[in-house]
């Protein structure tokens, strides 16, 4: 099962209805920031002068929440957390001007969003900061063109050289869940018992510093309570969630020589590179002698991407801009070239790697009776394999070819493998010998048999 | 031509608009069955389909003849409507509002009709039930014919909400028509209702007819009819500006509420985040789009000067109003406004600490903006957009958070006064 969300990165949208969603996602922002009472300066920096907590009781709350929310639609398989938008992180330029950024808050009394929410809410302050804001990043931008280029701020602002991008991978995320939670909770009950403290000494000073009176204090407290209990169950569900999982895939250890044609972990049937390679041979030997090829192979890849990791005889798609459109052309380009006769031959998909869309399109077309395949690891493991000079090809490759004479005779491996790689990449039309496929066997003549074992699924070439 | 058995009923512009409207719908219904040619949808027969396909030129040609001539209609539609400049529309909405006596229409009518034709209507209106009721059908459905065309028209990218855009289209369009035909049944077919016909092509109606059958209109317009008085121009717009002008003073009169509780709050927020995420691929920001306001505010004024700049010369390319952040900047503050004008908490003035002036504090707003300004292009985004990716666990972020609190608590301790 593939996830179905988020949407925009997935099905891609029109600019507009884009647009409308980030206006829609802004309002609730907006919303919700002026509920806690953010559009007041005085407010928002009561938390620097420790006054009233509010600004890190609803930061805090919203972040806990966020995350897990995004972890629970995760692990109920609803949202793709790999296609979510993450910056880079640059550890010292994000800490070091943060603390810049904590001063001007302080100072100005807002930050740029809730800065927005105060105009709107009447205050002329908010607007003053905001013209500050446009004049600080003309300041950037000045800076930047100028001082800016010499090389020791350069190499702060855009460090070389890789930092930790994600909590994540010091630990797995259930823990930072369970932990980010209990910290947030915890943090939260102490500055409960704090404030009845420092309620009980000087009413005035805390009537002075919130608008809340200390009768409704209790209330709150209730509500923490309601928000302890459920963040503990979200977490701790989410950990079950996750802890399942984690478990490790169990990978099938066969011989050394693979099965053509093997089932992946998302229950589609996947076909490997070497095999690939077999097919592609034999079918170019069959259009050689005009007979029709045994197999077809639908290539989702960009122009430059097919440019920079070359696979022959393959069905392209016009340039498409979403996931949906390219799901559209792929059946255009079927449909104009699957004959009746074609129906039970294998079709493999290729894209750049096991992208979603490629095990979803495979899955599609199998629902509609066609024998698709993925290509396995796609043209990542195409070029390692296959491509790559690297790679050592097994002796099973120009093995015995199950009866049938090749037209060419059968080199050594390394030489074969250099063959097809020159023959790949476009250097030499001259297709090599044939090639021993694992699994299956086809000949290339019209008495031509299969020879059909391990995990079901046809092969071809 | 007013004459002492007439009034005036239906003004001239409200006319044209009533036969441009019906030209141009009946003329889009009739080409928009012929581009359905999809075997599953398919209304029209298919000769007729090929007919108007082959009058029109082909199937591209008649799409963007229907595509054009709906923009013109909705767009003709909307503008005047909503500009109101001849104080029509406020009158048209106040007529279409539900009253006592429709109700009374619905349950009368059909036994009057049916069983014994001497008992006595309620009292109607401008309109009367039935008429409302086809009017506030064709509005609703026009919003959403057009909306929905307007969408098809730019683009949503197919899949499943461009087919559902499709089929809400075809639906609307197939409820407004059947209250169609029945409209056009009583005004061509039946004769007693002619005067109403004519009165949409000549202006007056008899005053006989509107004694009887629009009695509580006739009461309030027996004198002169109801030419358009100058003063009612552009109605509508007054009507909305005093509205929100109204709302906002109220708000600003009225004891803020208490705010609500910060859990409760942090959780929207969080779940705000959690939408973007599911949706958009990411959280809110918003300091990106103060970048790329400035970055076109100055090329305004000196193009080169922010065209050859390092920072914001390739800034300037990207577009301002196709820019997710100036959409999303644009729903905070209506989300805000919303908030705070339920909340009675718009409050014209500075808020400030008590011991500066207010002049004080709006230089320290500045000079503070212009320091959050400068430094969000080192950190590469605000509060928000860190708030959402620390919940995606980005150690920058995180970083970010902290440092914030970090350098607000320094300066809290080393410039006490500013807010105390």
């Amino acid at each position: 099962m593939t996830a179905a969300f988020p949407l925009v990165p997935l099905h891609g949208s029109s600019p507009l209805i884009y647009l409308l969603m980030a206006a829609v996602m802004g309002a609730g922002f907006g919303f919700f920031l002026e509920r806690s009472g953010f559009g007041s300066a005085k407010r928002l920096t009561a938390v620097f002068t420790l006054r009233d907590w509010q600004v890190y009781r609803v930061m805090f709350t919203a972040l806990v929440t966020a995350m897990i929310g995004a972890q629970l639609l995760a692990a109920v398989e609803l949202l793709d957390l790999g296609l979510l938008e993450l910056s880079t992180t640059y550890l010292w330029p994000m800490s070091l001007g943060g603390i810049l950024f904590g001063v001007g808050f302080y100072v100005g009394g807002f930050c740029p969003g809730t800065a927005v929410v105060s105009v709107v809410s009447g205050r002329l302050d908010g607007l003053v900061f905001l013209v500050g804001i446009v004049l600080g990043i003309y300041g950037f931008a000045l800076f930047f063109d100028g001082p800016g280029q010499a090389s020791w701020f350069q190499s702060f602002y855009l460090p070389v050289g890789a930092a930790v991008q994600a909590l994540d991978e010091f630990a797995p995320a259930w823990v930072w869940v369970i932990g980010i939670t209990a910290a947030v909770i915890l943090s939260f009950v102490y500055l409960y018992i704090f404030e009845q403290r420092f309620a009980m000494l000087t009413p005035e000073q805390l009537k002075d510093a919130g608008d809340r009176p200390p009768a409704v204090r209790p209330r709150a407290g209730r509500t923490a309570k309601v928000t302890v209990a459920l963040a503990t169950t979200l977490a701790v569900g989410i950990a079950v969630l996750q802890i399942g999982n984690d478990e490790p895939t169990v990978v099938a250890a066969g011989s050394d020589i693979p099965a053509a044609v093997a089932v992946d972990s998302e229950s589609v049937p996947v076909v490997d590179s070497l095999s690939l390679v077999g097919w592609i041979v034999s079918d170019a030997h069959r259009l050689a002698a005009d007979t029709p090829p045994n197999c077809h192979v639908l290539d989702l890849r960009t122009e430059q991407q097919r440019a920079a990791i070359p696979i022959r005889g393959t069905l392209v798609l016009p340039a498409v801009n979403t996931r949906s459109e390219q799901h559209e052309a792929a059946l255009a380009v079927l449909d104009d070239v699957l004959t009746t006769a074609d129906k039970n031959k294998p079709l493999v998909i290729v894209d750049s790697e096991d992208s979603n869309a490629a095990s979803d399109l495979v899955a599609d077309l199998r629902v509609q009776g066609l024998n698709a395949l993925l290509l396995d690891g796609g043209a990542g493991a195409w070029q390692d394999n296959v491509l790559s000079a690297d790679s050592i090809w097994p002796e099973w490759v120009v093995g015995t070819t199950a009866g049938f004479e090749s037209p060419t005779p059968i080199p050594e491996v390394a030489v074969y493998h250099d063959l097809v790689r020159s023959w790949m990449t476009g250097n030499t039309d001259e297709a090599p010998a044939y090639m021993s496929i694992p699994g299956t066997v086809q000949l290339p003549s019209e008495a031509a048999t299969v020879v059909a074992t391990g995990s079901g699924g046809g092969g071809c070439g | 031509m007013t004459t002492e058995t007439h009034l005036v009923k239906h003004p001239v512009q409200q006319r044209v608009v009533h036969w441009f409207n019906a030209a141009s719908f009946l003329f889009l219904w009739l080409t928009g069955i012929a581009i359905i040619s999809n075997s599953g949808y398919q209304i029209g027969p298919r000769f007729y389909i090929d007919a108007v396909n082959a009058l029109f030129g082909g199937a591209t040609n008649l799409l963007h003849i229907h595509v054009y001539v709906g923009l013109a209609w909705f767009g003709v539609l909307v503008f005047s409507f909503l500009l109101d400049p001849h104080g029509l529309s406020l009158r048209f909405l106040k007529d279409l509002v539900p009253t006592r006596n429709d109700l009374l229409w619905f349950k009368t009518k059909p036994k009057a009709e049916l069983v014994d034709p001497s008992i006595a209507l309620p009292d109607q209106g401008a309109y009367n039930a039935g008429q409302k009721a086809f009017g506030v059908a064709v509005l609703v459905g026009s919003v959403v014919i057009g909306t929905t065309g307007l969408l098809m028209w730019i683009g949503t990218g197919g899949g499943a909400l461009g087919r559902s855009l499709v089929l809400i289209h075809l639906i609307t369009v197939g409820v407004v028509i059947s209250f169609f035909f029945v409209h056009f049944a009583m005004a061509a077919l039946i004769k007693e209702e002619r005067p109403a016909l004519v009165s949409m092509l000549k202006g007056e109606i008899d005053t006989e007819y509107v004694e009887h059958h629009h009695a509580e209109w006739y009461r309030a317009h027996s004198v002169d009819g109801e030419p358009v008085r100058s003063a009612e121009r552009f109605a509508l717009p007054r009507a909305v500006f005093r509205a929100i002008k109204g709302l906002v003073l109220k708000a600003h009169r009225a004891k803020p509420q208490k705010l609500g509780s910060p859990y409760l709050t942090g959780i929207g927020l969080g779940l705000s985040i959690v939408f973007g995420y599911m949706l958009l691929g990411h959280g809110p920001g918003s300091s990106g789009f103060f970048s790329r306001l400035g970055a076109y505010s100055v090329a305004e004024v000196a193009p080169d000067h922010v065209a050859s700049n390092a920072y914001w010369g390739p800034v300037l390319g990207q577009g301002l109003w196709d820019y997710w952040l100036t959409w999303t900047v644009g729903g905070i503050a209506l989300g805000g406004f919303i908030s705070a004008l339920r909340a009675g908490r718009i409050k014209f003035g500075i808020d400030r600490g008590s011991l500066i002036s207010r002049p004080t504090r709006l230089v320290l707003a500045l000079l503070g903006g212009v320091i959050v300004g400068f430094s969000t292009r080192i950190t590469r985004g605000c509060t928000s957009h860190h708030l959402s990716e620390a919940a995606l666990f980005s150690v920058g972020s995180w970083a970010f958070l902290a440092a914030v609190f970090i350098g607000g608590f320094g300066a809290a301790f080393l410039f006490k006064k500013v807010w105390r």
